[in-house]
C-alpha cells in the first residue's frame, strides 16, 4: 500500500484521472451542444453550409463530432499505451511492491 | 433459383415447406434463408466446440480470461450494434432526415465513457459480472441483489424488443410466420448460451459484426458510387425525393419538446455504459490494457459504423422512397426500418438483399444471445452462488443453475415475445438504456470513483433510479397513452433519464453521506485498497489456466 503515498504515483494517477475525465467531458458536453441547438435552436443547425450547397450546418456538426470523438479516442489509447503504461510499470518495480 | 438451391441442400430446406404454407403472403426468400442457414450452421458447429472446452465458471462466464482485446473488440461492437442500430436508425434518418442524427452521434460519443472511464479499472476489479466489481468494497448481498435487479430488468426489456422486432422483421424477410420466427430465435439463442457459454457468445458475436461491417460497407459504397462521390447530389437527390423537402435538412419533429431531447440525450450516452451484456464483455480479456484494446477496437467500429449508416438513411430516400415496387397501399413494405434492408436489393438485387436479410437476422440472434448470457449469469453467479446460496455451490451446480436460467429466460422470451405480436415496442429498449444509466451505471461509476459511497446510498440511489425510470415510462405518453389508450398522459415527457439519473445520482449522494454507520466507516477505508487494484491490476483476477 506504500505505492499509494508514493508522490510520483500520485502525480501519475491524477494526470491520467484528469486526461480521461477532460476527454470525457468536451466529447459529452459537444454533444449536449449538439443536443440543445436541436432543442432550443433548431434554426441554427438548418442554415446551409454556402451559398450554394443544400447541406445544412447541421449534417457535417452531427458527422464533425463523430469524428472528433474517433479522434480523441485514438488519442487516449494512444497516449494510455506509451506514456501511462510505462511510467506506471517503472514506478511498480522501482518500488518493488509486486 | 429456387429450384436449383432445394436440389442442393434439400435435408435443409425440406422443413421451409411447411412454413411456405403457413407464410402470411409474404414470398420465401430462398437465397437468404440459404445465406442464414450458412451462418446457423456454422456458429452452431462453434458452439459444438466452445461446449468442449467450457469447463469451469471461468470458461463459462468469460471464455477463461482467453478473448485477445482485438477479437473482444470486434465482439463487444457485435453486442452494442443491434437491429436497432442498424435497420432502426438507418430508418429514422429515412424518415426525419437530420433529426435521427442524434442517435448516431449519442451512440458513438457514449463509447467515451466506456473507454475513458470504465473499461480498466472494470477490468481489474471484476471478473464475471459488473456486480463482482462493486461488491469488492460494499456489503455483496444488497449490492448483488441490486445490480442483478437491474441487470435482469436491461435484459428482458431489450429482450422482448429484439424478440418482437425479429419476428417482424423475419416475417418481412424471409417469409416465415411470427411465432416460427420468434421460435427459432429464441432456441437458437439457448443453445448458443447453455452450451457454449461466452466462447461461443463470442464469437457468434464476433461473426456478426464482421458480417454486419461488411454487408453495410458495400451498402454504404454502392450508395456513394450512385451519387459519383457526391455528398452534395446525393443530399440534394434526397430534398428531391422526401416529402418534407428540404425539411429533412433541419430539426423537425421528432422531439416534442427540449426535456424530451436532452433525457433522451443522457439516456444514449449514459446507457452504454450501464449495458450488463457489454459491460460483462471487458472479463473475457486477461487485462486491463487489454480491456483499454477492447473498448478502443468496439468504440472505432460502432463510430465507422454510425458514420456510413447515415449515408445508408440518406440513400434510402433517394432510391428506395421513389420506386413503387417497395409499396405496399401507400406505405413502405415492412415499415421504416426495412429501409436499409430495400436498399440492398434497389442497389444490387436480390442476393445482395439475400444477405442483407440474412446479416441483420443473424445481429438480433447474436445480440439476444448476449443478453441472454448477461441475465444468465446475474441469476446464477450473483444471486445463487453469492446471494441465496453464498458460498454453499460449487463450479458445477452454478453452471447448471446457468444453464437453466438461460433455458428459463428463452422460454420467457419467446412466451413474451408472442405476447407482444404486433405491439409497439419501441419504448422498452428507451426504458432499457434509461434503467442501465439510472440503476448499473451510477452504482458502478460512483463506487469506482467516490470514496464516500455506501452500500446504503448505492442501494437507496439504484432502487430509485430503477423506480422513477419505470414509473415516467408507463405513466408518460408512450405507455399510459399510445399503449394502454389514456388521453392524457400523467408524465408529460417521453423520455424518463433526465429524471431518473437525476434522482438516483441525488439519492445516492444524499443517502451515502448521511451513512453514520460502521460499515460506510469500513467501506471509505477499504476504498484505498480498491482504488489501488484497479488502477494497478495488483491482486486483479488473472486469466484461467489454460
Amino acid at each position: 500500500m506504500r505505492i499509494l503515498n508514493d508522490p510520483e504515483f500520485q502525480a501519475l494517477q491524477r494526470e491520467r484521472a484528469v486526461f480521461g475525465w477532460l476527454c470525457t467531458a468536451i466529447c459529452v458536453t459537444t454533444f449536449f451542444c449538439f443536443v440543445f441547438l436541436l432543442a432550443f435552436a433548431p434554426g441554427v443547425l438548418a442554415v446551409p453550409i454556402s451559398d450554394k450547397s443544400v447541406i445544412s450546418i447541421g449534417i457535417p456538426a452531427a458527422a464533425g463530432i463523430m469524428t472528433m470523438t474517433l479522434i480523441l479516442i485514438g488519442v487516449f489509447t494512444v497516449r494510455a499505451n506509451r506514456v501511462y503504461d510505462k511510467r506506471l510499470e517503472k514506478l511498480l518495480e522501482a518500488l518493488g511492491d509486486e | 433459383m429456387n429450384r436449383t438451391l432445394m436440389s442442393v441442400v434439400p435435408g435443409l430446406l425440406c422443413p421451409l415447406d411447411l412454413w411456405a404454407i403457413e407464410g402470411a403472403g409474404a414470398p420465401i426468400n430462398v437465397t437468404a434463408i440459404a445465406m442464414f442457414m450458412v451462418f446457423v450452421i456454422a456458429t452452431l458447429g462453434i458452439t459444438w466446440w466452445a461446449a468442449g472446452r467450457t469447463k469451469s465458471t471461468d470458461d463459462y462466464y468469460a471464455a477463461g480470461g482467453g478473448i485477445s482485446g482485438a477479437q473482444n473488440g470486434l465482439a463487444i461492437a457485435g453486442d452494442f450494434m443491434s437491429a436497432a442500430s442498424f435497420l432502426g436508425i438507418s430508418g429514422l434518418v429515412f424518415f426525419s432526415g437530420l433529426d435521427g442524427l442524434v442517435y448516431t452521434v449519442g451512440g458513438t460519443v457514449s463509447w467515451t465513457v466506456v473507454l475513458f472511464l470504465l473499461a480498466e479499472r472494470l477490468r481489474n476489479l471484476g471478473r464475471y459480472t459488473f456486480a463482482d466489481a462493486v461488491s469488492i468494497r460494499l456489503s455483496a448481498k444488497p449490492i448483488r441483489t441490486l445490480s442483478a435487479c437491474g441487470t435482469l430488468v436491461v435484459v428482458l426489456l431489450y429482450l422482448i424488443a429484439q424478440m418482437v422486432g425479429a419476428g417482424a422483421l423475419i416475417e418481412v424477410l424471409f417469409g416465415l410466420p411470427y411465432e416460427v420466427a420468434v421460435l427459432l430465435v429464441g432456441v437458437l439463442m439457448v443453445l448458443y448460451v447453455s452450451f457454449g457459454g461466452m466462447i461461443a457468445t463470442t464469437w457468434v458475436q464476433i461473426i456478426k459484426a464482421f458480417l454486419l461491417l461488411s454487408g453495410s460497407t458495400v451498402l454504404a459504397a454502392l450508395v456513394m458510387v450512385e451519387f459519383n462521390f457526391s455528398f452534395e447530389t446525393l443530399f440534394r437527390a434526397a430534398i428531391d425525393a422526401h416529402p418534407k423537402g428540404v425539411k429533412i435538412m433541419a430539426p423537425g419533429g421528432l422531439f416534442p419538446d427540449p426535456i424530451s431531447a436532452i433525457s433522451l440525450g443522457l439516456a444514449l450516452v449514459f446507457g452504454t455504459a450501464g449495458l450488463p451484456h457489454v459491460l460483462m464483455r471487458f472479463f473475457t480479456v486477461p487485462d486491463a490494457k487489454q480491456a483499454r484494446t477492447s473498448a478502443f477496437i468496439a468504440a472505432s467500429l460502432v463510430g465507422y459504423f454510425y458514420l456510413i449508416t447515415i449515408i445508408i438513411g440518406f440513400g434510402a430516400i433517394v432510391l428506395v422512397s421513389q420506386n413503387p415496387s417497395f409499396f405496399a397501399d401507400g406505405v413502405i413494405r415492412g415499415g421504416n426500418n426495412m429501409a436499409a434492408v430495400h436498399l440492398s436489393q434497389a442497389l444490387a438485387g436480390d442476393l445482395f438483399l439475400g444477405f442483407i436479410s440474412a446479416v441483420a437476422f443473424a445481429t438480433i440472434l447474436a445480440v439476444v444471445s448476449g443478453l441472454t448470457l448477461a441475465g444468465a449469469s446475474a441469476i446464477s453467479h450473483d444471486l445463487f452462488a453469492n446471494v441465496f446460496a453464498a458460498g454453499r455451490l460449487n463450479q458445477s451446480d452454478v453452471l447448471r443453475i446457468s444453464r437453466w436460467s438461460s433455458l428459463i429466460l428463452g422460454v420467457l422470451a419467446i412466451g413474451l415475445g408472442i405476447a407482444f405480436k404486433g405491439q409497439n415496442v419501441a419504448y422498452m429498449v428507451l426504458l432499457a438504456f434509461a434503467v442501465a444509466a439510472s440503476v448499473n451505471f451510477p452504482v458502478l461509476i460512483l463506487s469506482m470513483y467516490w470514496r464516500r459511497l455506501t452500500t446504503r446510498g448505492a442501494v437507496a440511489g439504484g432502487s430509485v433510479g430503477l423506480i422513477v425510470a419505470v414509473c415516467c415510462v408507463v405513466f408518460g405518453p408512450t405507455v399510459w397513452v399510445e399503449v394502454i389508450g389514456f388521453e392524457r398522459p400523467i408524465f408529460p415527457y417521453k423520455y424518463p433519464a433526465l429524471f431518473s439519473m437525476s434522482a438516483a445520482f441525488l439519492v445516492t449522494f444524499v443517502v451515502s453521506i448521511l451513512d453514520a454507520s460502521a460499515d460506510a466507516q469500513k467501506e471509505a477505508e477499504a476504498f484505498d485498497h480498491q482504488y489501488l487494484r484497479s488502477v494497478t491490476g495488483l491482486g486483479a483476477a488473472s486469466a484461467s489456466s489454460h
